[in-house]
């Protein structure tokens, strides 16, 4: 059984899928608050995207750095087969929860 | 020559003829946030009487038989004058000192508190060098020497030379909109040293892209948008975060602290700083570095902490 996501550790492995080959630091932030409205600090980023890393559900490598960095290189993510199947998992388990109550959220 | 007249002159420099720029020059000499500090002060502890103000007002009919010689307005002068009164000066002065300026706007017609606001918070967060305005077909180049608490007979002189500047900014075929009046040294002038002993050129509001700011007192407006968004262009790549906020984030021990600080600072580039401009970008950096060390230190604790 995949082991559980939590809300934000979802949102950032949706946000490295949406982004495909383009996911680093600054366009995570600002795809998960463009579409959630949330803005994060990319210290809490970063401790996530780690620990997605760390549990195999990403991989990374570096890219060429750039001036407007500072000359820093950036650091790219996609998700991995693991990272997917959490995802579906988290996805599927939303779906069961949600399901027979679309009369009652759309009453809200 | 007085102190006044002595601290205006140093801070000058001024352009050898008039010439549209092309790079952004280096800081003017002798200006520097403590000196406009301590003139703000200074102002503020000793503002004019009525006396001074009258006495400034007679030496400008006096002299006012070159270029800026219209007396069409003169009721309208010393009603302005009259209003002009020891409290609403202090007022003033405390405003200008807890807020200073980078441009001194003498408001015209149009004495509407919320646009000198509005006015003055666009230049404050935008920042400016230069000035570079457009005289009928030929461009200037102004740049500015300081925007400060006027001094005594200064603020009189703006006051009294707003009448008699409007007509002949009008024959000059300077933009002026009626909303306000600010004052810039113009040694090309004819009149130059002769109506104003200050040697205050003069000009009328400011209809363009606001450039950049080096510090308190040094301020340019530009009136010609294509060569302001030139300058903000060249501007904006010469922007870097702030250096002690950039060290002190480098001090956060965390894993992939280069691939943070590059992000904060690619960030920052791209769109806070086109966005918000230097002084709000500032902060926005200041106010990321303090989240990353809160965040880092509670990622320490939590271990010790048993969770």
């Amino acid at each position: 059984m995949a082991k559980v996501l939590g809300n934000f550790e979802e949102f950032v492995l949706y946000a490295v899928l949406q982004l495909a080959d383009n996911a680093y630091g600054v366009t995570i932030r600002r795809e998960i608050a463009r579409r959630t409205g949330q803005f994060v600090t990319f210290g809490a980023l970063y401790t996530t995207l780690e620990r997605l890393e760390g549990k195999g559900y990403l991989s990374s490598w570096m890219g060429d750095p750039t001036p407007e960095r500072g000359g820093r290189a950036k650091k790219f993510f996609r998700v991995q087969a693991e990272g997917l199947n959490a995802l579906r998992h988290a996805h599927e388990a939303h779906a069961r929860m949600a399901a027979g109550l679309e009369p009652i959220m759309e009453a809200l | 020559m007085s102190e006044t007249s002595r601290e205006v002159e140093t801070g000058a420099a001024l352009p050898s003829g008039h010439r549209r720029c092309h790079s952004l020059p280096s800081m003017p000499r002798g200006m520097n946030w403590k000196r406009q500090l301590l003139y703000d002060i200074r102002c503020l502890l000793f503002p004019p009487t009525e006396d001074d103000l009258n006495a400034a007002l007679a030496r400008m009919n006096s002299t006012a038989s070159s270029g800026f010689s219209s007396r069409k307005n003169e009721d309208d002068l010393n009603a302005l004058l009259a209003r002009t009164n020891r409290r609403s000066y202090i007022l003033t002065e405390i405003r200008l000192f807890l807020f200073p300026p980078d441009l001194m706007l003498f408001m015209g017609k149009s004495r509407s508190p919320i646009k000198f606001l509005r006015l003055y918070l666009r230049l404050y967060l935008d920042g400016v060098t230069y000035l570079v305005c457009r005289l009928t077909g030929r461009e200037f180049e102004y740049p500015v020497i300081r925007f400060r608490a006027p001094s005594r007979e200064e603020r009189a002189y703006a006051i009294a030379s707003y009448h008699y500047v409007t007509p002949y900014l009008e024959r000059r075929g300077i933009l002026h909109t009626g909303e306000s009046v600010f004052f810039l040294p113009n040694t090309e002038d004819p009149a130059y040293g002769e109506t104003f002993p200050r040697r205050w050129g003069c000009i009328s509001e400011f209809n363009g892209v606001v450039l950049r700011r080096y510090g308190r007192g040094r301020v340019g407006v530009v009136l010609d948008f294509e060569l302001a968004q030139e300058f903000k262009a060249k501007w904006l790549d010469n922007q870097k975060p702030p250096r002690h906020a950039k060290f002190l984030l480098l001090l956060v021990p965390r894993k992939h602290l280069g691939t943070l600080v590059g992000d904060l600072e690619e960030d920052y580039q791209t769109r806070v700083l086109p966005e918000f401009g230097p002084v709000a970008a500032r902060f926005w950096y200041w106010w990321q570095v303090m989240l990353e060390i809160v965040f880092a230190v509670i990622q320490l604790i939590r271990p010790l902490a048993g969770r």
